[in-house]
């Protein structure tokens, strides 16, 4: 009967090492995030900036356009789209107490320099995602993408290009 | 030569025949069993999110928690602070076995972007996979908290969790 016993403690055991929380506990392939946006009141702070993506021109100069109200991308002429996450700029305001505010977009082209050499392009045209105008109410916060047109030439150099370009929220 | 065969298999006899005698059974047997259980498999579903939170007090203050429950409500400090947009907890996705147990794990993390905020996850300590949990599956989501003062940089501020489960 001793044997008997000891076999099936042996069982037990066995059963317990069958148990999957014994050999590993189970991590998900892809981890969620935990994001916030914090900001004081009567300031402007960027959320993520504006990104053409990856770009190849074939056959002629082109432009590729970031549309603000809908986010969407488009390229047109000999510009084509091969890849990155193409996205309008995006920033967050925050009033004190109920106000009007007034976003100013950039009315001029900014320039965008090859990293590592001279060569440039441009962005123009920058659109701003709904009103200029918003009407808050005390310690509301607001978002607002912007958009704009990148040029490039038929025969751009290859490369990274970076350039920085400004926008401005009055508070009364 | 024969003789002592004989003789051995006598004392063999013997000893065959007095074994009963001494056979007794205890009042419980012992059982032997095994659980089965389907490989448990976790999967992310979506991010948590604070939304914006304006630090609108004014003066000098700190200490002012947000805190997020399991079912996305914010709580948004006492005052000093304003939340808003959208805010949504953390998901997962789990399958395994039927009705089974799962014990998750979720340990704290700190949001990093202009500065550093502690973030406390607050998950669920165990989730049953109900009747369906091998098939459908069930999510499960994770809130939590952080504390902010009147000197927390502006900016936007994330991090990522480190969750695992396993079978209780």
């Amino acid at each position: 009967m001793f044997t008997r016993r000891y076999r099936s403690a042996l069982v037990a055991a066995l059963a317990l090492a069958a148990r999957p929380s014994l050999v590993a506990a189970e991590t998900p392939a892809q981890q969620a995030t935990g994001n916030a946006i914090v900001i004081h009141p009567v300031t402007v702070t960027k959320i993520r900036d504006m990104d053409f993506g990856y770009l190849t021109v074939i056959g002629g100069a082109g432009t590729a356009v970031l549309e603000p109200d809908t986010d969407t991308f488009s390229t047109t002429g000999g510009v084509s789209p091969v890849g990155g996450s193409p996205q309008c700029a995006e920033f967050v305001g925050a009033a004190q107490g109920s106000a009007v505010v007034n976003i100013k977009i950039p009315t001029q082209p900014s320039t965008l320099t090859r990293v590592g050499g001279t060569e440039t392009m441009t962005v123009s045209k920058f659109t701003l995602q709904g009103q200029s105008r918003r009407a808050l109410a005390k310690a509301d916060s607001f978002t607002f993408r912007v958009g704009g047109t990148l040029d490039v030439a038929a025969n751009q150099v290859e490369g990274l290009y970076v350039g920085t370009f400004d926008v401005t929220v009055q508070y009364p | 030569m024969s003789k002592f065969l004989t003789r051995a298999g006598a004392a063999a006899a013997l000893a065959l025949t007095s074994a009963p005698a001494f056979a007794v059974s205890p009042a419980t047997q012992a059982t032997a069993s095994a659980k089965i259980f389907k490989p448990l498999t976790i999967s992310f579903v979506q991010n948590l999110d604070f939304g914006t939170i304006v630090l609108s007090g004014a003066g000098s203050w700190s200490g002012q928690v947000v805190s997020m429950s399991q079912a996305g409500a914010v709580t948004c400090g006492s005052g000093n602070v304003t939340c808003s947009g959208s805010p949504q907890p953390a998901k997962y996705h789990l399958v395994g076995t039927n009705n089974a147990v799962v014990t998750i794990s979720s340990p704290g993390f700190n949001l990093t972007g202009p500065g550093t905020l502690a973030f406390t996850p607050n998950a669920p300590a165990t989730v049953n996979l109900g009747a369906t949990g091998a098939t459908t599956g069930v999510d499960f989501a994770i809130g939590g908290s952080i504390t902010l003062a009147s000197t927390t940089a502006d900016g936007v501020y994330s991090g990522t969790f480190a969750v695992t489960a396993d079978y209780q």
